[in-house]
């Protein structure tokens, strides 16, 4: 054990050093080849356990927002913060911690697992508490149907003991399902503000159907996707009484104000899908017992990275990434944008097709580019390995000028930085991928 | 001159973009200054709009869903599909409807479904033990697609992407084209699709059209019963960089 330790922590350290983007998950690779029982065996050693957050959206938030919160109030927390959420990454970051003894230097875990992953990741892990953010359409050439990866959880649920926390989105009608067919007991979290109500519930939303009789769910209010107030008007089935409600939402450009009962809640990160995200926190820590003033005050101080509304300053302007990586994501993006943007802030959008984007772009039609045309007036860039295909979705979307299109996303980001106007904002929409790839021109020496 | 499209259970059988094609059939009839107009026919939708239509749309969909058409459709809207596309009215069906329009899905676990049997076709799903078809797919259109009279479209290949686990096999229907590379209807005969009347059935699933124009100028061409000529030419220079795109990757 000893010498793949210090194999597996070197290959860490000289992966990190090179600057390898897989360098996060190569020792993880190592370790579980030689110890297949190595996440079991480490997260055992947690004195305060471990923590689980899935979902389609908002996993690298949620868990960034968990670790910092409770980092400030002293504990030691090993966490697979750059997404990697594998098993490998999950593994590479216990190694991390460990030192040569084989002592881990952690108290809490707290690992964000992809969707597929997932039944696997907590039958290793046993975590006392899972957070289940959403269930949204994503990479139909990876994950499969919905359906049939919500029936995967229920199964990996089921196995688990009953005395595992569950905190629930009660929006989203296929998680109270699952929650409601676990042995244990849930608390929910939900937004109760019907001013954010779409008309209708969108095309590309997936559960709309009742789990118990297939009917159609009527839904009093829907706020994106098939998230919303819900009920079956055939068998009555409905959204179950929520425990951690937020209200009164005030979505800005550098902040967002919300009610959680009566606490009102002040965040850098804004959007309403970040409601969900912050929520779920919120939930889960009051139930560990973190005093509500020091929540509020880390909740405010928090923001969130790699990526997610992080931002970078370049040639005097201010750059922010959206990444946009599946149908609810951009739509939601799009709809933030359209509150905040201004006439002098600038869109580029960035779509790729590698394995971690899905090899399948199909999903750009279902993102509402045609109810947007107000934010696409200003002149705007697309660019990624299919800004072709970006291109002419937005072209059967109705928007015109035609955008100015690249391949090239160095040349793409130096034309739109220097042609956003001084004090705006560029915003760009990247896909997971490209997202890396971005963050590489902007964090790199590279010329723009 | 108008096109109606009935465009059969999008909130059910929609994965994946699938309203692209829709969105593209659309835009091109506008663009060219064809009114057009869609009907959304969901469960409870009566068949007098269905009668109206001179074109018909039915995408992909998930299992559970699929389960929920297959009631209706036997019991409702079935009978009157077949009777349109006999009468020739032009049809596109793309993945899990495709496979419906069959005389049977075998699934993973034997068990025979009946589809309406508009084509002479059938599938089988050769279990999870057998890797899903999916990739990027390309292929070399039938000239059977064109018939005699009509123009041929300067384009005759078709990119897209395909996913799906069950395996086509064609009795004495005709496919729509040959597989130049991806799997198509069961990744050994280099068969994709089928044709019947101007009825196309298909594994390209999500956006089709907006890629393949020509594809879609036939459909609208069809439906409004004008030769291809006929339609007034559109600016393709997108759709054919995107195009040109999908044929040059690996």
């Amino acid at each position: 054990m000893f010498f793949f330790l210090t194999l597996a922590k070197a290959v860490y350290y000289l992966s990190r050093f090179l600057n390898l983007g897989s360098g996060f998950t190569w020792p993880g690779h190592l370790l579980l080849f030689f110890f297949p029982d190595f996440i079991e065996k480490e997260t055992k050693k947690l004195n305060r356990g471990a923590l689980v957050v899935t979902g389609t959206n908002g996993k690298t938030t949620t868990s960034q927002a968990l670790s910092f919160i409770f980092r400030k109030n002293g504990l030691r927390v090993v966490t697979n913060a750059s997404g990697a959420n594998l098993l490998n990454g999950i593994a590479s970051a216990l190694v991390s911690k460990l030192n040569l003894f084989g002592r881990l230097n952690a108290d809490l875990g707290i690992f964000e697992v992809d969707e597929a992953a997932f039944p696997e990741a907590v039958h290793r892990i046993r975590p006392q508490a899972i957070i289940l953010l959403n269930l949204f359409r994503d990479q139909l050439d990876r994950y499969g149907e919905v359906d049939s990866l919500a029936l995967k959880w229920q199964q990996a649920l089921s196995k688990l003991p009953p005395s595992t926390k569950l905190f629930v989105n009660a929006n989203d009608p296929t998680l109270v399902f699952l929650a409601q067919n676990f042995s244990g007991s849930a608390i929910y979290f939900g937004l109760d503000d019907a001013r954010f109500g779409l008309g209708r519930v969108p095309h590309h939303a997936d559960s709309v159907f009742c789990w118990h009789c297939n009917s159609a769910l009527d839904y009093k209010v829907c706020y994106f996707s098939h998230l919303g107030i819900w009920v079956c008007p055939k068998c009555g089935w409905r959204l179950p009484k929520i425990d951690v409600t937020a209200s009164e939402v005030a979505i800005g450009k550098e902040q967002m104000t919300f009610k959680v009962g009566d606490t009102q809640v002040k965040t850098k990160i804004t959007g309403l899908y970040n409601i969900y995200n912050l929520l779920s926190v919120f939930s889960l820590l009051s139930y560990f017992n973190i005093p509500r003033d020091s929540l509020v005050s880390l909740m405010s101080e928090f923001s969130p990275h790699f990526g997610r509304q992080e931002e970078f300053w370049r040639l005097g302007r201010k750059i922010k990434i959206l990444l946009s990586k599946n149908p609810t994501g951009f739509n939601e993006n799009l709809r933030l944008l359209n509150i905040v943007c201004g006439k002098t802030d600038r869109l580029l959008l960035v779509l790729n097709d590698g394995i971690a984007d899905g090899t399948d772009v199909s999903w750009i039609y279902d993102v509402d580019f045609e109810n947007f045309p107000g934010l696409f007036q200003n002149s705007f860039a697309v660019s990624g390995q299919r800004a072709f295909d970006l291109a002419l979705r937005l072209k059967y979307a109705g928007l015109s000028p035609e955008p100015y299109t690249s391949k090239d996303l160095k040349a793409a980001l130096g034309k739109t930085l220097r042609e956003t106007p001084e004090g705006g904002i560029l915003y760009i929409l990247p896909t997971y991928t490209a997202m890396l790839a971005t963050r590489k021109v902007l964090v790199g020496k590279e010329l723009l | 001159m108008k096109l109606t499209i009935a465009w059969l259970y999008p909130n059910l059988m929609g994965t994946y973009g699938d309203r692209g094609n829709i969105i593209a059939l659309v835009k091109r009839c506008q663009w060219r200054g064809i009114e057009v107009e869609v009907k959304e026919m969901g469960l409870a939708e009566d068949n007098e709009s269905l009668i109206s239509s001179n074109l018909i749309f039915m995408g992909g969909a998930q299992d559970r869903q699929q389960r929920i058409v297959s009631d209706d459709i036997f019991r409702n809207k079935g009978p009157l599909i077949l009777d349109l596309v006999n009468r020739g009215i032009p049809a596109l069906f793309v993945c899990a409807s495709y496979q419906f329009m069959g005389h049977f899905y075998r699934s993973a676990d034997g068990v025979d479904i009946p589809g309406l049997g508009l084509f002479d076709l059938h599938t089988v799903n050769p279990g999870r033990r057998v890797s899903r078809c999916i990739g990027n797919i390309v292929i070399e259109l039938s000239p059977d697609l064109f018939g005699r009279a009509a123009a041929k479209p300067v384009r005759t290949t078709l990119v897209g992407f395909e996913n799906h686990g069950g395996r086509t096999y064609l009795g004495q229907t005709k496919p729509l084209g040959r597989v130049i590379k991806g799997y198509g209807n069961n990744g050994d005969d280099r068969t994709e699709g089928a044709i019947y009347k101007n009825a196309i059935g298909c594994y390209f699933h999500g956006p089709l059209l907006p890629r393949n124009p020509q594809l879609a100028d036939l459909l609208i061409s069809r439906a409004l019963g004008v030769d291809l000529r006929e339609l007034k030419k559109l600016p393709d220079f997108l759709e054919e960089k995107a195009h040109r795109e999908a044929l040059s990757r690996d």
